[in-house]
């Protein structure tokens, strides 16, 4: 509001034409980099999943293997 | 100084390298843009000899956005011929994180052109060629990414939007020559000629330093995405599980 | 190598024939297209005169487009086309076979009954050989050209749409000229050599470069 207020006193009839134009490019070019962040906190925390399950898949396997030669020797 | 380019050809290099740039292009587009708008609204003429009133300023988005939808689209291509060469699995990342940010700034420059066409020709859109060339190259760029998610696997995808690029390549000049002269002994168009050399020298300044804002900013946007396609293209590596982002 | 040409030109068109359904299929979708645009614009005599060559010229687009999926489909199902990549003689020309072979099999009965689409929208006969003379060189490049897009989109789910999305934009110069050499052939007294000239130079062009393109795209899609 104050924005065009600001600009309508600079420019006349043609305010609006222009904030609508930079408008229309601002938010395209600011949404681009936020929706890249999101994404790469999602594709991290994709990873971090994936490691975490991957770590306990071996703890698990370690402990069946203690068990099994805890079997064995008994 | 002798640099190994080659060394950045391998992912895991190349993904620290990003990383420690993206901020300076960040830095620098977000200085430049701001000059350019600056000098674009304080320090030019409010009309000029042909008649243009104030909205002639939407030039400094404009230009910008349409330079570097055509440049992306080059060097998009680049990247995908690069990839078709020496085979590298960089180069692809490259050239398909290219085409987003390409696409994106093809959609801006339309927009601001419709805009601009609104107050100097009284209407949103004319099928004048330069305008039809941008909504196929924006098609063009939408084929490429279309192409792209929907082959599965990524070594195909790859290549084959590579070659749809090439492909791409070589028909936008017909494709505009086609629109430009739809009959081929004559040829008019609405769109102004391209008047860069009679230019007011401030405003001149205001779309340099716009131009090479946006330039910045598509340098910064496409790492940051090539940064994304790395780590999701090889999240099962040893070298992205040792990352201290995911520690 | 000309054998190698022959031999996949005269399997396709075999093949083809055995199940001439399909070529139907494509004129009659090209003929339903041309009988609904006069129905939804208007059927006053000049509006059709006015229409009718971009009608004629979307009406192919999208008939040829139609018919890309199957260039290459059922030999890469069966594996024909494998065998074709590891055969010895150039791929390209044994593409260009197969585009030769799609083009008499949906391309040219375009043609032929085309002037049936100069009756429907009022056309003077002049314009109709005209219209038959440019669709004669345009659809060839359309199907050299869709190629590449059908070669690009072997395989994948969806690929129809996908090939039509690919493909359409890189129809239009094609487009333009064809519709404008007929549109011009309705005025008295301008040439229309520019016009072949120029549909001419994208044949050759098209005839140069696609199967090249095509049988590395298909390569890529084999791997």
């Amino acid at each position: 509001m104050l924005a065009s207020l600001i600009f309508s006193s600079l420019l006349g009839n043609y305010a609006n034409f222009i904030l609508g134009a930079m408008s229309v490019a601002l938010i395209l070019m600011l949404f681009e980099p936020v929706q890249l962040l999101l994404k790469r906190r999602s594709v991290l925390q994709d990873i971090k999943r994936l490691k975490r399950l991957e770590q306990r898949r071996k703890s698990e396997q370690q402990a069946k293997w203690k068990t099994q030669s805890k079997v064995n020797e008994s | 100084m002798k640099i190994n380019w080659f060394k950045y050809a391998a992912t895991i290099n190349f993904y620290a390298l990003a990383g420690r740039v993206i901020p300076f292009f960040w830095v620098a587009a977000v200085i430049l843009i701001t000059i350019g708008l600056y000098w674009g609204f304080f320090k030019t003429p409010d009309s000029l000899d042909n008649g243009m009133k104030e909205y002639y300023r939407i030039i400094f988005v404009h230009l910008g956005s349409v330079w570097m939808a055509m440049w992306l689209y080059i060097m998009m291509v680049f990247w995908a011929l690069v990839g078709l060469v020496f085979n590298t699995k960089l180069s692809y990342m490259m050239a398909s994180a290219t085409s987003i940010t390409g696409a994106l700034l093809t959609v801006v420059a339309l927009a601001t052109g419709a805009i601009w066409g609104k107050t100097s020709w009284g209407t949103w859109w004319d099928w004048d060629p330069k305008l039809t060339t941008f909504l196929i190259l924006l098609f063009i760029y939408i084929g490429y990414i279309a192409l792209q998610s929907a082959i599965d696997d990524t070594r195909r995808s790859d290549k084959a939007s590579a070659v749809l690029a090439l492909v791409g390549l070589a028909l936008v000049p017909v494709i505009y020559s086609a629109v430009n002269c739809p009959d081929p002994t004559q040829c008019s168009s609405l769109h102004q000629e391209s008047s860069m050399k009679n230019i007011e020298p401030n405003i001149m300044k205001g779309i340099i330093f716009t131009t090479l804002g946006f330039w910045m900013y598509s340098f910064a946007t496409i790492l940051m995405r090539v940064r994304n396609i790395i780590l999701q293209r090889e999240r099962n590596t040893n070298w992205v599980s040792k990352l201290k982002e995911v520690n | 190598m000309l054998s190698a040409f022959w031999l996949v030109l005269k399997r396709d068109l075999l093949l083809a024939l055995r199940r001439r359904s399909e070529i139907f299929t494509v004129l009659f979708f090209f003929l339903v297209v041309i009988s609904l645009f006069p129905l939804g614009v208007g059927t006053e005599d000049k509006t059709l005169k006015q229409i009718a060559p971009g009608v004629v010229w979307i009406a192919a687009l999208l008939a040829s487009t139609l018919a890309l999926e199957r260039l290459f489909s059922s030999d890469y199902v069966d594996g024909t086309l494998e065998q074709l990549a590891l055969a010895p003689q150039s791929m390209s020309v044994m593409v260009l076979a197969k585009m030769v072979a799609h083009w008499l099999l949906t391309g040219l009965p375009l043609v032929l009954i085309s002037p049936l689409v100069g009756l429907f929208y009022h056309l003077p006969s002049h314009s109709i050989g005209v219209m038959m003379m440019v669709l004669l060189i345009g659809t060839p490049i359309l199907s050299m050209i869709g190629a590449i897009g059908a070669a690009l989109t072997l395989g994948l789910r969806g690929g129809g749409v996908l090939v039509s999305l690919l493909v359409l934009p890189f129809y239009l110069p094609v487009m333009v000229y064809g519709s404008g050499a007929i549109a011009t052939s309705m005025q008295q007294g301008l040439s229309l050599q520019p016009y072949f000239m120029v549909l001419g130079a994208f044949a050759l062009l098209a005839i140069v470069f696609s199967p090249l393109a095509t049988a590395a795209a298909l390569r890529i899609s084999l791997e």
